[in-house]
C-alpha cells in the first residue's frame, strides 16, 4: 500500500512539473501571417476558396450534448487526474485562445467590439446593424419555413428582397418577435453579427403564393391556399385582424450552414481556433443568461460565405441568427417554466429527484411569471441566478467558459444602461405598455444579479491607462453603481536599474502613482485586488524604456 | 497477505475515489449554487432597478457617453494583418496523458458515434413523430422476449387502406431459438364510438417453461415444453376510448403442447403425465365474452390521480367433446393518490384472474391454466413459473418524476408485490403468498403507452422485467 501511494505521489509531481513548464515547442506555423497578441483585429477574413457546405446535425447534437458528452466527462479520468496538480497552482485548463494581451477579444468576423468599449446612443442601438428596412408589400411566398417549432415562409417582397416571415403563435402577438428584437438588438450591441430584423404587421391579402410552389416546385415543396390558410390559423393576430411577425431580411453570401460551437469549419483556413475555446462564445453565456436565451444551439447560428474578390474568394461570416427564444418566449407561446434552468435531459437534477425519491425542489418551481402579459410571457427576475442559468442543451463553448471569460461577458453586460436596454426594448414596438415598463424592469432586476454575482467572482477592474505617470482604472462596479467607495490592494514587483521593488500599497481611489511607488523601474508586475473581498484579482504588467512613459503591456484577469 | 495482492485493489480505490472526488468536485461552472448575495462588499445604492452611473472623471462606464481610454480603431479584419494568437493545440503532455484513456475507450467511442449517426437518420420520427399517413409501411421489427428470444422480421402498417379510419398491422417474427409468432391487428373506425377490432395471433415457442401446477413447485423442477398457440378474436367497441370502452368478443383458441427443443430437461423427462394434464394433446375452443375498462383518472398514460376498473369475462366450449368447456375472467383494479405533487404518486394494483371448468368439462390441459405471464407478470419470478386455476396479484407502488419532457415521463418505482396462485379462492392463504420488492423505470410516451424496467427479488433472485404497451 505503501509503495502503491508513493508511487501515485511521483506520478501527480511528474504531472504537475510536466503543467508548469508548459508546452513542447512549436513546429513554427505553416500559414503566411504573423502573431501580435497586442492586436485589436484578429485578421481571419482573409481571402479563401469558398469551404464546402457543412453543418452539424441537429438530431447528432442533441443526442451527443445530452447523452454522450455528459457521459464522458463524468468519466474523464485525465480530467480527475489533472485535478491534483490544478490544486497545487499548475495551469491545465484550456484558457480562451483568441484574447489579446489587454484580456479583450479582437474584431474579427465572430466579434465586433461595440458598447463597452464605446457606448452606441440609444438611438442608434434601436436602429441595429442597419437603417430600419422593411419588407415591402406585397409579399410573394416562394417557400415554406423549414425547421424550428414556429410557423413562416420565405417570402420575396415588392423590392425583390428576400426574406423570412416567422409568425408569432396564436394567442401570443409580438411574443417571439419582440423577444428575438429585443435580444438581437442586444447582442448586436453586445459586438455579435446579427440579421436585419423586424417586426411587422400583415393581412392575408397582402401575401400571394408564387405560382411555382402552388403547383409544386422543383425542390418538391407545394403550398396551396388551403395550406397557407392552415399555416395562418397557427399565427397570432392583432385586434385589427392583422397577423404578428418578425421578418428578418436574408444575409447577402452564400449560407454555409450553423457552425459547430466547439469544432472549427472543415475547409475553412482562417478557422484557427477551436469553437469553444474563443472568448466570445464562451462569454455569451452570461450575456445569454442575462435576457435567458434558454436554446442557444448551434442551429441558431450561420455561417455565411461572403465573396469579396472578383475571383470568387471571400471569406465567413458568423452570424447569431434566431434569439426568439428568450425572454419569456417559446416557438409555441410561453417558455416552459424549466427553460434556462434545465437542460431537456439534466442528469445532475434527475439525479437529485432520484436520490430525494421526488422531494428535491427546482427553483424554477418557484418562479412566478409575473403578470399575465401575452407579448412577455414568462419571465420573471426574482428566482433568477445568473449563474445557474442552463440551456436545453449543454454548450461545449458554455461549459468551457472559466472565470475570465465570464467576467468579460460580465462586463459586456454591464456597458448597456438603462436608456440603451430602454431603447432595445422600443425596438420591438410593442403595442401593450404593460410588456415595456415590465421587461424594463426585469431586465434590469436581471442585470443587477449578474453583475453581484460575476463582479464579486472577479474583481471587475479594468480599462488601465497611464495619465500624467499615474496608472488610472475603473472600477465597473462602482461605475455601475453597485458598490460605494471602496480600498484596493495592490502588490508589486517591478524589476529596473535600482533596487527591485516588491511592497504591497493599500489605495482608496483607482490610480497608482507608478514614478512614487517605483521610480527607477523599467518594468512593473501589479496585483491588484479589492480589500476584504476574495474576488480573484487582475494582473497588470506595464513597461518602459528609459526616458519614456510607462505603458501598459498585459493584462489578465483572475 | 502479500503487499502484491494489495496493489491491484490499492490502485483500483485512489482511481475511483479520484472519479467521484472530480464528479462530486468538478460541476459544471454553469450548475454552482449561488451564495448569498447580501456581500458586504457590495452596498446597493438607491432604488435596485436604476442603476447609478458616475465616476469622479465625470464618464462612467455603463454610461451611454461612455468611451474607453485608447478604444481600437476600425481596421478592416479582410486586410493583410496579425492573428491574435497561433492555431490552437492540446500541449504535447495533455496528449500524452489522453492518448492511452482514448485506446483503451475507443471501442466506446465507437459505439457512441454510430448512436449518433443512428440518431441522425430517426431523430426526427422519434423527437418529432408526424401524424400517421395513408397508406402502407413495410419495415422490419425487432422483437427480443429475452435476451435469447431476439426476433427479426416483417412489419406492415396500414392505414385507411381497406377502410376508411383503419389500422392494420402484420408483424412476423422468428427467433434465433426458433420461436415463430404472427400478430395481426385490424382495427376500424379506431377512437370512434362504434369500433370494430379483428386481432390473430400465431405463436410457437419450443421452449415454454413449466414447473407444474400448484403454488408451491419447486424451482428445480423446471421443465420445456413445445407450446403452439393460434388465438383469433372479433371484438365489437363502445366508446372511443381505450379506458372508457365496452367490448363484445368472440374468439378462438387452438392450442397444443407437444415435446420442446432448445431447451433441457423436457417436460417429459422432469415430470409425470398427471403433473402435466393434457400433454401431447391438442384442444381448440370457441369463446365470447364481454372486456372492459373504466378508467376515471387525471392522465391516461401516467395518471396520478383515480382509479382504474378491467375486466375480462369469456365463456369457452370446446369445439370437440375431448376439448375443455371452461370460464376465464380477469379483474383488475388501479388506484393512484399523489403525494402532496402529482409528480410523486402512490399507485395500487389488484389483479384476481382465473379459469373455471364447467362440471361436465374434460380436464383442463395445463396450458389453460392461468399463468404468470404479461400483464400477470409476477414480479421478481420467471414468467410461466406458476400454473393454477386461479391467480391474484396485490402490488403497490411509490413513483416519483426524474424528467418530464414533451409528453414523455420518467419515473422512478419502488415497488413490493404480493403474488399466489391456487386451485380455488378459498385457498389463498396469507402464509403461501410470494412477494418481491425491487425498484425500476417507468417511461411514459406520448402515443398513449409507456416502457417499463423493473428490477425485482423474490426467494428465487432477483429478475428484470421489461414490458411495453399499456402497462401498469
Amino acid at each position: 500500500m505503501r509503495r502503491t501511494i508513493l508511487s501515485f505521489a511521483l506520478c501527480s509531481i511528474a504531472l504537475w512539473a510536466g503543467t508548469s513548464m508548459g508546452d513542447i515547442p512549436d513546429r513554427g506555423l505553416t500559414r503566411s501571417t504573423w502573431i501580435d497578441h497586442t492586436t485589436w483585429i484578429d485578421h481571419d477574413e482573409q481571402p479563401i476558396a469558398e469551404p464546402p457546405e457543412w453543418q452539424s446535425n441537429y438530431y447528432t447534437g442533441i443526442f451527443r450534448q445530452s447523452i454522450v458528452d455528459p457521459l464522458s466527462h463524468a468519466f474523464d479520468i485525465p480530467d480527475k487526474l489533472l485535478l491534483i496538480p490544478r490544486t497545487l497552482g499548475a495551469k491545465t485548463e484550456h484558457e480562451a485562445v483568441n484574447v489579446n494581451a489587454f484580456d479583450e477579444v479582437p474584431n474579427s468576423s465572430w466579434f465586433t467590439n461595440r458598447n463597452h468599449l464605446k457606448a452606441i446612443p440609444p438611438s442608434e442601438l434601436a436602429k441595429g446593424p442597419t437603417d430600419v428596412v422593411l419588407p415591402k408589400k406585397p409579399w410573394t411566398i416562394r417557400h415554406p419555413k423549414e425547421g424550428g417549432q414556429t410557423a413562416g415562409f420565405q417570402i420575396k417582397d415588392a423590392d425583390g428582397k428576400k426574406w423570412l416571415i416567422k409568425l408569432d403563435p396564436a394567442g401570443y402577438p409580438q411574443l417571439v418577435s419582440g423577444a428575438d428584437m429585443v435580444s438581437r438588438t442586444l447582442f448586436w450591441a453586445a459586438g455579435y453579427n446579427v440579421p436585419n430584423n423586424q417586426p411587422v404587421r400583415f393581412k392575408r391579402e397582402d401575401l400571394k403564393i408564387d405560382p411555382e410552389l402552388l403547383k409544386g416546385n422543383k425542390d418538391g415543396e407545394q403550398m396551396r391556399e388551403s395550406d397557407l390558410t392552415a399555416m395562418l390559423e397557427r399565427g397570432a393576430r392583432f385586434p385589427d385582424g392583422s397577423y404578428s411577425a418578425l421578418a428578418s431580411l436574408f444575409i447577402s453570401g452564400e449560407a454555409m450552414g450553423a457552425p459547430s460551437m466547439q469544432k472549427r469549419r472543415p475547409g475553412d483556413t482562417n478557422d484557427w481556433y477551436r469553437h469553444d475555446y474563443r472568448r466570445e462564445l464562451r462569454g455569451m453565456y452570461v450575456l445569454a443568461s442575462w435576457l435567458n436565451s434558454w436554446d442557444a444551439k448551434d442551429q441558431n447560428f450561420l455561417d455565411v460565405f461572403v465573396p469579396t474578390t472578383g475571383d470568387s474568394l471571400g471569406h465567413v461570416d458568423h452570424y447569431v441568427l434566431d434569439v426568439g427564444a428568450s425572454l419569456g418566449a417559446a416557438g409555441l407561446g410561453e417558455r416552459e417554466p424549466w427553460h434556462g434552468y434545465e437542460n431537456t435531459i439534466d442528469w445532475g437534477w434527475m439525479a437529485r429527484r432520484l436520490v430525494t425519491l421526488g422531494f428535491a425542489v427546482e427553483p424554477w418551481r418557484h418562479a412566478k411569471g409575473g403578470p399575465s402579459i401575452p407579448a412577455v410571457g414568462n419571465f420573471e427576475s426574482a428566482a433568477y441566478h445568473p449563474e445557474q442559468f442552463k440551456t436545453l442543451q449543454e454548450q461545449p463553448a458554455f461549459r468551457a467558459m472559466k472565470d475570465r471569460d465570464a467576467y468579460w461577458g460580465a462586463k459586456i453586460v454591464a456597458s448597456f444602461s438603462r436608456d440603451q436596454v430602454a431603447a432595445a426594448i422600443d425596438a420591438a414596438g410593442y403595442d401593450d405598455p404593460r410588456a415595456k415598463a415590465y421587461l424594463l424592469k426585469v431586465l434590469m432586476e436581471r442585470r443587477e444579479k449578474v453583475l453581484r454575482y460575476y463582479f464579486r467572482e472577479v474583481a471587475p477592474l479594468d480599462f488601465f491607462e497611464v495619465k500624467d505617470g499615474k496608472l488610472a482604472f475603473h472600477d465597473l462596479a462602482k461605475d455601475v453603481g453597485i458598490t460605494g467607495a471602496r480600498e484596493y490592494v495592490v502588490h508589486i514587483d517591478s524589476e529596473g536599474t535600482g533596487p527591485d521593488v516588491d511592497r504591497e500599497l493599500r489605495i482608496k481611489s483607482p490610480e497608482i502613482p507608478l514614478d512614487t511607488v517605483a521610480p527607477n523601474a523599467t518594468r512593473l508586475e501589479l496585483h491588484m485586488s479589492i480589500a476584504g473581498s476574495k474576488a480573484k484579482p487582475v494582473k497588470v504588467e506595464l513597461s518602459r524604456s528609459a526616458g519614456s512613459a510607462w505603458t501598459v503591456t498585459w493584462i489578465r484577469h483572475a | 497477505m502479500s503487499p502484491k495482492y494489495c496493489r491491484v485493489p490499492g490502485y483500483g480505490l485512489i482511481i475511483f475515489g479520484l472519479l467521484v472526488a472530480g464528479w462530486l468536485g468538478t460541476p459544471p461552472k454553469v450548475a454552482r449554487a449561488s451564495s448569498n448575495l447580501d456581500d458586504s462588499t457590495f452596498a446597493a445604492q438607491g432604488d435596485s432597478t436604476h442603476v447609478v452611473s458616475s465616476t469622479a472623471n465625470g464618464t462612467g462606464f455603463g454610461d451611454t457617453t461612455w468611451t474607453a481610454p485608447d478604444p481600437p480603431g476600425s481596421e478592416d479584419p479582410s486586410q493583410p494583418g496579425p492573428r491574435v494568437a497561433e492555431p490552437d493545440h492540446d500541449p504535447g503532455w495533455e496528449t500524452a496523458l489522453r492518448t492511452p484513456f482514448r485506446a483503451v475507450f475507443f471501442p466506446m467511442r465507437l459505439l457512441a458515434r454510430g448512436m449518433e449517426l443512428g440518431f441522425k437518420q430517426f431523430g426526427d420520427q422519434l423527437l418529432e413523430p408526424k401524424p400517421p399517413s395513408p397508406g402502407v409501411k413495410v419495415g422490419l421489427a425487432i422483437y427480443a422476449g429475452s435476451t435469447n428470444d431476439v426476433a427479426l422480421g416483417p412489419d406492415i402498417k396500414a392505414r385507411d387502406v381497406l377502410f376508411p379510419n383503419s389500422r392494420f398491422h402484420l408483424f412476423a417474427g422468428w427467433s434465433i431459438t426458433d420461436h415463430r409468432r404472427v400478430r395481426l391487428t385490424e382495427t376500424i373506425a379506431d377512437r370512434r364510438p362504434l369500433g370494430f377490432r379483428l386481432a390473430g395471433n400465431y405463436d410457437l415457442k419450443p421452449n415454454h417453461r413449466f414447473y407444474g401446477i400448484g403454488n408451491d413447485t419447486p424451482e428445480n423442477q423446471l421443465s420445456y415444453f413445445r407450446l403452439e398457440d393460434t388465438f383469433a378474436e372479433a371484438a365489437l367497441l363502445v366508446g372511443s376510448k381505450p379506458l372508457r370502452q365496452i367490448r363484445f368478443v368472440a374468439d378462438y383458441s387452438g392450442m397444443n403442447a407437444k415435446s420442446g427443443w432448445h431447451g433441457t430437461p423436457l417436460l417429459e423427462d422432469v415430470l409425470l403425465p398427471e403433473q402435466a394434464p393434457g400433454y401431447a394433446g391438442s384442444t381448440f375452443d370457441l369463446g365470447f365474452g364481454v372486456t372492459g375498462d373504466l378508467g376515471l383518472v387525471n392522465n391516461d398514460v401516467s395518471p396520478s390521480l383515480g382509479v382504474h376498473a378491467k375486466t375480462e369475462l369469456r365463456r369457452f366450449r370446446g369445439v370437440r367433446d375431448s376439448d375443455p368447456d371452461y370460464d376465464q375472467w380477469l379483474v383488475e383494479g388501479r388506484g393512484y393518490v399523489p403525494v402532496f405533487a402529482h409528480r410523486r404518486v402512490i399507485a395500487v394494483k389488484t389483479v384476481w384472474a382465473g379459469v373455471k371448468p364447467t362440471d361436465s368439462s374434460p380436464e383442463m390441459p395445463f396450458y389453460r391454466l392461468a399463468r404468470n405471464e404479461g400483464a400477470l407478470a409476477f414480479e421478481g419470478y420467471h414468467a410461466f413459473r406458476y400454473y393454477d386455476n386461479q391467480l391474484a396479484i396485490a402490488r403497490a407502488e411509490y413513483r416519483w418524476q426524474l424528467w418530464d419532457r414533451q409528453d414523455w415521463t420518467l419515473s422512478a418505482v419502488a415497488l413490493y408485490e404480493l403474488n399466489e396462485v391456487a386451485p380455488f379462492a378459498s385457498a389463498f392463504t396469507w402464509d403461501k403468498r410470494h412477494h418481491a420488492y425491487g425498484g425500476g423505470l417507468r417511461l411514459s410516451l406520448t402515443d398513449r403507452s409507456a416502457v417499463r424496467l423493473d428490477l425485482a427479488k423474490s426467494t428465487e433472485g432477483l429478475h428484470l422485467i421489461l414490458s411495453m404497451g399499456n402497462v401498469f
